[in-house]
């Protein structure tokens, strides 16, 4: 009992001081520029030039396409298990991944359907 | 496996409806969507008639865990899964006509509403870890994304994110829980973690386990020191949502808490634990009574009303989980949560009436329904005020109303279970409720005895009628007549909750 309460207890101890002592590093360690100027206040977009102001709108197309591509990985995560012992399984193997194939194919429908990828 | 697939049937008619309505919208394409709200209230017609033919099978083995027991379906279940489909029921009703006057006629309403459901009901039946968590998530992303459904108004999207954010630390939390579970015994299912658990000093494992598991139910649930967002997000979401949350949430989050507290952790598998959890429980139902019903008092706006009114209902129920908790293992146990499932039932239907009368009074985009708008509203409506009336001395336990007997029935079975531990409890409860009828009145008040100070749009429709009209009848008939249900429930819950199965699954 006192070990399984130790290891929790020194667990969220490492935790909190990796975490805290983290933040405090970064102030101590961190490059302080002697003048200010323009350089320094600037947005910084891995050593390219910034192009116009940051706080632009993205449009959602993104976030849609990915999140259509959310159904094809899931799929892909599950196929990929379940044919190894598609042998084992048998006849009710295959009915259930069709079955689990058809209910994200729905998915998909549905985006084709909204339009989700038409990319315009 | 066929067996099991059958069994699951009310199940799968919801599956299958949410996603046939899905796809019947994006298909049809056409702009007025009430045919889609009336598919999915004839869908969940059907569903609660597979939940009847379900009944009298005894040929199926309900009582037996399916599916390598991760979830059971006995009669119990069936029961909660009828009262979780009756929720969805009126949700779609009031939706119907609600909707266009919003100018929220999108078609995905009624599948999420469905989805909501079909976790709900996946809620009740789990008697696994993960079947749990699965049916908690397909319930709450659906209803984080209801929450914020009317895309225009920005109460909706604060209610929205904010559901959204303290939802995900409640489950983060839930998961944080059974992972330390798990670690503790190596096992997943209920009855498993309870037997490896039985009879041996609870480690530091154990410990944490428990305080996660009562933090993120206390979220779900809404108990007082993770309420926070419950004011909001009833304030903010659209008025079916609300009902939805307040009615199908709280009774899928209190079945599952309860079927947690006694089949995972009942006091044997707590041992020397069971003291400390038994005075936490016990503060959390005395301070979430008490501050609910406190800060219920001075709200005008009816939402933020029933919103807190909802957490002081969390904390009577909280002393009917301790009850099914205290007599865990025992033939008793069925009783208690049965009563908890007949609590469940009235305070749903009371507050799907409640809401069913914020939906009316939600003509032509309105969202903010204070006191005010109430007045005069036995004249211009009179079913609605009359339902109102009923749904608010139902909350408050008046005699011919359901909500009577079911505090009557809870506080029994609470003083049954245990009478050196509960009756202090019992008294805080009741005073409790003699506080909140103050607040239930007061918008009685306002119905019937103050005249009309604005001008107030309704929504007029047959569907919110009629579900004004099934709601009243059923408020009535459950107080009128309480015993034929009170029976069927009890008599349900008592195999389901009492046998101990051991199962396959890890």
């Amino acid at each position: 009992m006192a070990t399984a309460s130790l290891a929790a207890i020194v667990f969220v101890l490492i935790s909190a001081v990796v975490a805290s002592s983290l933040v405090v590093a970064a102030k101590l360690l961190r490059v302080r520029a002697k003048v200010d100027s323009p350089l320094k206040r600037r947005t910084y977009e891995c050593g390219e030039e910034p192009l116009g102001p940051t706080w632009i709108q993205f449009h959602p197309r993104y976030y849609v396409v990915a999140l259509v591509f959310v159904i094809f990985d899931l799929e892909a995560a599950f196929l990929l298990p379940w044919s190894l012992i598609v042998r084992e399984l048998g006849m009710a193997g295959v009915i259930e991944v069709a079955v689990f194939a058809l209910i994200l194919m729905l998915g998909w429908a549905y985006a084709v359907k909204k339009d989700a990828l038409k990319w315009q | 496996m066929l067996n099991d697939l059958l069994t699951v049937l009310p199940l799968t008619i919801v599956a299958l409806l949410g996603c046939f309505v899905l796809l019947l919208d994006v298909l049809s394409g056409q702009t007025d969507r009430r045919y889609l709200g009336r598919i999915t209230a004839a869908g969940f017609a059907l569903a609660l008639g597979s939940v009847y033919l379900l009944w009298g099978k005894t040929s199926l083995q309900l009582e037996s865990p399916i599916f390598g027991g991760i979830m059971v379906l006995g009669r119990f279940e069936l029961l909660a899964c009828a009262v979780l489909l009756l929720i969805g029921l009126f949700v779609t009703l009031m939706s119907i006509d609600w909707a266009p006057e919003q100018g929220v006629s999108i078609g995905e309403l009624y599948a999420l509403v469905c989805f909501a459901v079909l976790g709900m009901m996946l809620l009740v039946t789990a008697t696994h870890m993960i079947s749990l968590f699965l049916g908690l998530e397909v319930m709450s992303v659906a209803i984080y994304v209801l929450a914020a459904f009317k895309r225009n108004s920005p109460y909706a999207a604060e209610a929205g994110m904010k559901y959204f954010v303290l939802g995900a630390f409640g489950t983060g939390l839930l998961l944080y829980g059974m992972a330390y579970a798990y670690g503790a015994t190596g096992k997943l299912a209920f009855a498993d973690v309870a037997q490896a658990l039985a009879g041996k000093e609870p480690t530091g494992y154990v410990k944490l386990a428990v305080l996660m598991l009562v933090a993120a139910f206390g979220f779900k649930l809404a108990l007082v020191p993770f309420h926070m967002w419950t004011p909001d997000v009833y304030e903010g979401a659209p008025a079916p949502v609300t009902a939805l949350m307040a009615a199908g949430v709280k009774t899928a989050a209190v079945i599952a808490a309860g079927r947690v507290f006694v089949t995972a952790l009942p006091p044997s598998a707590l041992g020397s634990l069971e003291p400390t959890v038994f005075k936490i429980l016990g503060v959390l139902a005395v301070i979430t009574m008490t501050a609910g019903n406190l800060m219920a008092l001075p709200q005008r706006n009816l939402k933020r009303m029933l919103a807190y009114s909802a957490v002081a209902h969390a904390g009577y129920l909280l002393i009917g989980l301790m009850a099914a908790h205290h007599v865990a293992g025992q033939p008793q146990v069925g009783d208690v949560m049965g009563a908890l499932l007949v609590y469940l039932f009235v305070y749903a239907l009371a507050n799907l009436a409640a809401f069913a009368v914020v939906s009316l009074l939600g003509g032509q985009s309105q969202e903010d329904v204070s006191l005010d708008h109430l007045s005069g509203l036995s004249g211009r409506h009179p079913l609605g005020a009359a339902v109102l009336a009923l749904a608010m001395l139902s909350l408050a336990g008046v005699p011919p109303t359901a909500g009577f007997f079911g505090k009557l029935t809870l506080f029994k079975e609470a003083l049954r279970a245990d009478e050196g531990k509960f009756p202090w409890l019992v008294v805080l409860a009741v005073l409790n409720s003699v506080v909140s009828v103050f607040y239930y009145l007061r918008v009685l008040v306002h119905t019937y005895f103050r005249d009309a100070l604005r001008p107030v749009l309704l929504v007029r429709g047959t569907a919110l009628t009629l579900a004004l009209g099934l709601l009243a009848f059923l408020t009535l008939q459950v107080g009128l007549f309480p015993s034929r249900w009170f029976e069927a429930t009890a008599q349900a819950a008592r195999p389901a909750t009492t046998q101990v199965s051991t199962s396959a699954a890890p």
